[in-house]
């Protein structure tokens, strides 16, 4: 008899446990038509996040990097006069474990003191690899497409990007960086000094 | 004998798997519709933790539980989930935050960050998290994702199975009804629940900064042109003589400007010139004496005239009588 009451108590049980699908397992369903993106398995992140530049060692998190590479004008024969453009490349690690999109902003640098007068230099953002230009007035160019307009360097922080740009986990993204003095750049600027700083952010891109 | 025996005892351990499917099936439906319903009346949001950037408070894979609350009730400290431009979930620590009408603009950061957010969040209201569960995330990213279902759709079948061949076996026909009843309204219950309670998934977004400074850059100095010079040219015993100015190159890529000034001042003759000489012309018809002027030549880059050398070459010259001609002086 015992047996007949437990087969009697299986559907209910059985009901019940229905429960875990429908209160649990149909969240995932049902919310597709939520107004925003739900629960979808299998891409949980751990580790780090860690945007470096040029190379996967030299720089990581919040440590200055002073690339030298970026220069110009030690002699008069390299130095650039108005409407002249020089350009430089530069690779955007993504050396931690998510993939990340970063926007970029450049501003004066501190050291040397910035000598020239405000938007006598200008910056832009390109995609690919430098184009050299031999010849005068030196108008070098890059591979790819403009990744954002030109800037003129004044005392406010300039965006460099006009969308934020995505690089995979272990990828990287080969930016052409331009810095030219601007053909309207006045007289005072002859033999002025100055650097630039760049800042990189990373922010975790969605899967 | 011993037969109906190991029969019996396969009997006896299928019942036993059974009972104990069965009872922590039942156990585990009733505490899902619970927090459904508790997150639906209660207005919880489960937040899925994604990334670890809130990390050691909250790990990835971590099951959160959050309630909103206006924007008038979250404090610096706080742990607020809110969506970003882009339309993601972000959950990170109230670092600061800027009240504008009835608004807040919230400055957040993870706690493995080193920097703030880029973007700041203005809210009228956000989800707090009250608490979480560490791992639990990753049970219901896996409940929730495609063998989540197809395991859910067995179970289903498994348990509809069940309920069929127990009802062949002894349910009386009313008894059947009132199940199927009991199993709508369970399913309607859940359901609804559910569409409350959906778990979000929450990036706790990791975010990094590297800064660059470059090399300095120098502006061009415009070298000047030297050793400037004159001789005359051409002419008659004295008159219909040209002064022929020359100077050394300042380089490849320069222009250069001449200028020709009285003496008393007066700038006479503004010109450029790509050349390393300059034959002077008499404008000076004007004047019926001889003159003596000054000839400066400045070096620019060629194309850019406002650029001029700082450094010049100057050389006095004359414009003879009547003007005719010019000569070296």
């Amino acid at each position: 008899m015992s047996s007949h009451r437990d087969t009697g108590r299986v559907p209910v049980r059985a009901v019940l446990s229905l429960g875990i699908v429908l209160g649990f397992g149909a969240t995932s369903t049902m919310a597709y038509w939520a107004d925003e993106a739900v629960m979808t398995s299998g891409s949980f992140t751990g580790g780090a996040m860690d945007l470096r530049l040029n190379t996967s060692n030299a720089q990581g998190t919040d440590i200055g990097y002073a690339n030298t590479a970026i220069t110009w004008g030690g002699t008069s024969a390299t130095a650039l006069s108005p409407g002249e453009r020089k350009a430089f490349s530069l690779s955007v690690n993504n050396v931690g474990n998510p993939p990340f999109t970063y926007t970029a902003t450049v501003a004066k640098g501190a050291s040397p003191a910035y000598g020239f007068a405000d938007s006598a230099l200008t910056v832009q953002f390109y995609a690919g690899t430098v184009t050299a230009d031999t010849t005068y007035p030196q108008t070098d160019s890059c591979s790819g497409a403009a990744l954002g307009t030109e800037q003129s360097i004044d005392g406010t922080t300039k965006s460099l990007l006009t969308t934020a740009q995505r690089v995979e986990a272990g990828s990287s993204q080969a930016v052409c960086v331009v810095v030219g003095v601007a053909s309207g750049a006045g007289n005072t600027n002859q033999g002025k000094v100055g650097s630039l700083s760049f800042a990189f952010a990373a922010t975790q891109a969605v899967s | 004998m011993s037969g109906s025996r190991k029969a019996r005892g396969h009997v006896r351990t299928a019942r036993f798997w059974r009972e104990t499917l069965l009872n922590v099936g039942a156990a585990l439906g009733v505490f899902c519709l619970l927090t459904a319903a508790a997150a639906a009346i209660f207005g919880l949001t489960p937040l899925v933790f994604r990334s670890g950037s809130m990390s050691p408070t909250i790990e990835t894979g971590a099951l959160a539980v959050a309630k909103e609350v206006p924007a008038s009730e979250i404090g610096v400290g706080d742990i607020v989930s809110v969506t970003n431009r882009a339309g993601v979930r972000v959950t990170h620590r109230v670092e600061s935050l800027q009240p504008f009408g009835s608004q807040v603009e919230l400055t957040l950061k993870g706690d493995a960050n080193g920097v703030t957010d880029a973007e700041t969040y203005p809210v009228s209201s956000a989800d707090r998290v009250l608490f979480s569960i560490p791992y639990a995330g990753y049970a219901v990213g896996w409940a929730t994702g495609p063998i989540g279902i197809f395991v859910g759709g067995v179970l289903v079948a498994c348990i509809g199975f069940v309920v069929v061949s127990s009802r062949k076996r002894g349910g009386s026909r009313g008894g059947g009804v009132r199940k199927a009843t009991a199993l709508a309204v369970i399913a309607v219950v859940g359901i609804g629940s559910a569409v409350g309670a959906a778990p979000r998934s929450t990036m706790a977004s990791f975010t990094d900064s590297s800064d660059m400074t470059t090399g300095s850059f120098t502006g061009l100095t415009v070298p000047g042109p030297t050793n400037i010079d004159c001789n005359e040219t051409g002419g008659i015993v004295g008159a219909f003589s040209t002064a022929h100015i020359t100077w050394t190159s300042a380089g490849a890529n320069y222009s250069y400007q001449v200028s020709v000034v009285h003496s008393n001042g007066t700038s006479l003759i503004n010109t450029t010139t790509t050349a390393t000489t300059y034959d002077m012309t008499s404008p000076l018809l004007g004047n019926l004496g001889a003159v003596t002027v000054t000839v400066t030549v400045r070096a620019f880059p060629t194309g850019v005239q406002s650029w001029l050398s700082n450094t010049s070459v100057a050389r006095t010259a004359k414009t003879r009588a009547l003007g005719l001609g010019t000569a070296c002086s």
